[in-house]
């Protein structure tokens, strides 16, 4: 009898670590998927001017959806602080969630992004509910979704940091093919360590005229405004909705980091594309916390 | 009546009913049971004291509280902690902020099984696989939240499993974790070893984490191929023969990339060996370990001290006096190499040496290097996405994180009059420990004088005198401490640390301190006001920064 209680343990013990064992994922070399290299004889990497007095600049994400009554308010909210901060600010605007879904016409245009969507999911804005915004999504994961009102003080917290690293961006367009080639270079101010930092790259478009849903006489018609003027746009993700990894750890100051990428605006949303209206917006953010450490935005055919 | 006024008194009606049935059991589960708790908190009041960089806050205050309650009736227990940060202390994690329940557990014991759920804490041999802890002083806290399940199916033999996501500030983190353990005590599963001399304890854990793909590249944007299940075995062999011990155990984890050991692939080893030899009045320990590429966290991007699966245990001796303690070592999760040994040794009473109490000395050394790393090919050592670099297993790299050779004596010289007396030596990397590049190693002398005078069986004065002489960071330091206890009540000290060796003669600053502590039964309540400098405190080789404070502190401690 005795025997049996020893060998019972030591079965269930055997059985156990075998099939633990199963539960574990030893990888081979290569580690690593190579990427696909753009081919900068196509796209030559141009010479980035010096970098002279950086300064932070903040992003601002607008969530919002044409079916959201109140979002044409926030847009405004969005618009005055734009033109106080001026350059400081890059706002785009992230048509996601339950809000954003086409309806019947005249609310039928999609504005939604696989990226936008990906965003939303994962910061869980539309299940808070439009318009409600992040500011360099800091703050991330306990008080960062922000409504309105609470866009200006956030803003200015962020504009008084002093920058990690400094940002710059150039396009190059062909209207023919609709080739666009897209040069960041990222500049650490600091040196860094064990922190891991991605850049992302997104094209946003002015000026899209389509139906909005409206409660604010102040603003426009109620409750549609016909021919609303979308502002900032969210078209897509040049690099994927979480971008690419461009720091895995640490660096010193002055490292500077140079990417480049290579889209084609055509076929690149779901909609047809104005170039005239685009604009480029390039940010960083640290892979643990998503806050944005610094961004930059540049028109297309500039 | 209306029809909404029928509606709601048949529902009261209904709930009555309902309740008294769960009234009664209630009653019935409450009168045999036994409830216990124990209340913490810890508030400051901040000053602006640009001297030693310390801020006020737009709060003014701050504070800290832990609240735990535990129930017991039989083999049933349950518990619960509810926490407090509004806003968290000064050196806490701001993430912290908020109020809750982060801790909550049920668990029943029967005569072979034990069934846990909710937060758990748990320890698998010395912890190289799995520990979950809490330590609320650094702010630090690991729980699993999930299910516990402890099998003893013959007086000896110990199974444990547990599964489960671990405490992330207010969350859970990314990744779950489940593991077992089994632990086999010999000497009570082999009859005829029962009296046996040589006593015998074997186990064994395996722990296995989840987390979800993600998106992580190399240096050069190559996307990683990251493992989404990591498992980490861990063997250990725990010998005891008359006087003597010996523990050793050995863990293995594969391939683990995360931000912490830059993405590399190389799998982990870790070894601890802890031999000791004890009888009356003498005491010895050796203890030596290596570790390489240890760390093990349930979220592959974290690098803050949460979500730690594994605890790697410190071989340093843990200092108590606050000079002794300033520069605290912390185990470096990514390599070390190190030893330790300790002699406590009684001088008997009666000698010329020992006098009339006897004395106590106690030697402790440590020494922590790095291992040795060698390159693989060209390619730079942990360069993302490779193997990283190889390292023999018993070569000891040239670089010193940390040593200490500290001699400590206690004697009573009187009924009334006794004093420990502390000198020390220590070596202390604080560019690889505190992560600043490019400064030098600190080398630091430490002398102390601990006196006690007992005036009546109530009343007593204590003094601490201190001094730290380097030459490095902040330069030397001068300690002075007072403390008079009137038993078994009131309490009243007061501190001054003076940075007389600062090479800035600006910065030759006081921090002075005063305290009183009240007592009463187990409450306790404590106020103090003044400096205290920027610091590291490290519990169990964890270390939080503490930044400079000037201000009051109100700490209220009650127990029931």
């Amino acid at each position: 009898m005795k025997k049996i209680l020893y060998t019972l343990p030591i079965t269930l013990l055997l059985t156990g670590i075998s099939w633990m064992f199963s539960s574990c994922d030893k990888i081979d070399e290569p580690y690593v998927v190579k990427k696909e290299v753009v081919d900068t004889t196509q796209c030559p990497v141009p010479e980035f001017p010096a970098v002279t007095n950086p300064v932070k600049r903040a992003l601002l994400e607008d969530y919002t959806g044409h079916s959201c009554v109140n979002c044409p308010r926030a847009a405004v909210t969005a618009h005055e602080l734009m033109q106080q901060y001026g350059n400081s600010l890059v706002v785009v605007a992230v048509h996601a969630g339950f809000f954003a879904k086409p309806a019947n016409a005249p609310l039928n245009y999609d504005f939604r992004t696989t990226a936008g969507t990906d965003w939303d999911d994962f910061f869980g804005i539309g299940k808070v509910g439009n318009p409600n915004g992040m500011v360099d999504r800091a703050g991330y994961p306990s008080e960062y979704i922000l409504s309105p009102s609470a866009w200006g003080n956030a803003i200015a917290n962020e504009l008084s940091k002093s920058p990690v690293a400094e940002l710059q961006l150039m396009t190059d367009y062909d209207p023919a093919t609709t080739k666009l080639c897209i040069h960041t270079k990222t500049s650490f101010l600091q040196s860094i360590s064990n922190k891991a930092v991605k850049l992302s790259v997104i094209i946003v478009e002015d000026s899209i005229v389509a139906a909005q849903k409206n409660n604010d006489a102040e603003v426009g018609a109620t409750p549609l405004i016909e021919d609303y003027v979308h502002m900032h746009v969210m078209r897509g993700a040049v690099n994927g909705s979480w971008g690419d990894q461009i720091l895995a750890s640490s660096c010193l100051s002055g490292d500077p980091v140079i990417k480049s990428y290579q889209t084609s605006l055509n076929g690149f949303n779901a909609n047809p594309i104005d170039a005239e209206h685009c604009r480029v917006i390039a940010f960083l953010y640290d892979a643990a916390t998503y806050e944005v450490l610094q961004v930059t935005e540049k028109a297309i055919t500039e | 009546m209306s029809k909404n006024q029928i509606l709601r008194i048949t529902g009261i009606l209904a709930l009555l009913l309902l309740s008294v049935p769960v009234f009664v059991s209630a009653q019935n589960f409450l009168s045999g049971g036994q409830v216990n708790g124990n209340f913490q908190m810890d508030a400051q009041f901040y000053r602006t004291d640009s001297a030693i960089q310390a801020y006020s806050v737009p709060e003014k205050m701050m504070m800290n509280s832990w609240t735990n309650l535990t129930y017991n009736l039989g083999n049933f227990n349950a518990g619960m902690r509810f926490e407090t940060y509004l806003n968290p202390v000064n050196g806490y994690d701001p993430r912290y902020k908020g109020a809750g329940v982060p801790y909550w557990f049920a668990d029943y014991k029967s005569d072979q099984f034990q069934v846990t759920a909710g937060n758990i804490y748990e320890q698998f041999g010395s912890g190289m696989a799995f520990r979950t802890y809490e330590e609320h002083n650094l702010g630090y806290d690991n729980s699993l939240r999930g299910v516990r399940v402890k099998f003893t199916p013959v007086d000896g033999v110990e199974f444990k499993g547990i599964w489960g996501t671990q405490r992330y500030f207010w969350d859970q983190g990314a990744g779950i974790v489940r593991g077992g353990d089994v632990d086999f005590n010999l000497n009570r599963v082999i009859r005829h070893f029962e009296s046996s001399k040589l006593k015998v304890q074997l186990g064994g854990s395996f722990v296995s984490k989840y987390q979800a793909d993600e998106t992580i590249t190399d240096n050069d944007g190559n996307e990683l191929i990251l493992p989404l299940n990591v498992g980490i075995t861990a063997g250990r062999v725990n010998l005891g023969y008359d006087n003597f011990s010996l523990a050793t155990e050995y863990a293995y984890k594969i391939n683990d990339p995360s931000a912490l050991n830059n993405y590399i692939y190389r799998p982990g080893q870790s070894l601890l060996v802890t031999a000791t030899y004890s009888k009356k009045g003498l005491g010895m320990m050796l203890q030596a370990k290596r570790i390489d590429n240890m760390s093990y966290k349930s979220k592959r991007t974290e690098t803050g001290n949460v979500l730690d699966i594994n605890y790697l245990p410190a071989i340093t001796r843990q200092h108590t006096y606050s000079l002794a303690a300033m520069y605290p070592y912390a185990t470096q999760p990514n390599g070390e190499m190190g030893v330790q040994g300790q002699v406590n040794y009684k001088i008997k009473k009666g000698t010329w040496l020992g006098g009339h109490y006897g004395t106590d000395i106690a030697l402790n050394f440590s020494a922590i290097a790095s291992p040795k790393y060698e390159m693989i090919d060209t390619i730079a050592i942990s360069t993302p996405g490779t193997k990283g670099y190889e390292s023999p297993f018993f070569a000891i790299g040239d670089e010193l994180y940390y040593r200490d050779i500290n001699l400590e004596i206690g004697h009573k010289f009187s009924k009334k009059f006794k004093g420990i007396l502390t000198l020390m030596h220590e070596d202390y990397n604080i560019e690889v420990i505190e992560g600043h590049p490019g400064e030098e190693m600190v080398h630091a002398n430490i002398a102390i004088a601990d006196l006690t005078y007992k005036f009546t069986d109530t009343h007593s004065l204590r003094g601490e005198f201190q001094v730290l002489q380097t030459k490095q960071d902040d330069g030397s330091w001068l300690t002075g401490l007072l403390e008079y206890t009137i038993a078994p009540k009131w309490f009243f000290s007061v501190t001054d640390m003076y940075n007389y060796g600062n090479d800035d003669s600006d910065n030759r600053l006081h921090y002075p301190l005063v305290a009183v502590a009240y007592n009463n039964n187990a409450n306790r309540i404590q106020v103090s006001y003044g400096k205290q400098r920027e610091g590291i405190v490290c519990v169990g080789g964890v270390c939080r920064n503490v930044p400079a404070s000037n201000g009051f502190t109100i700490s209220i401690t009650s127990s029931f």
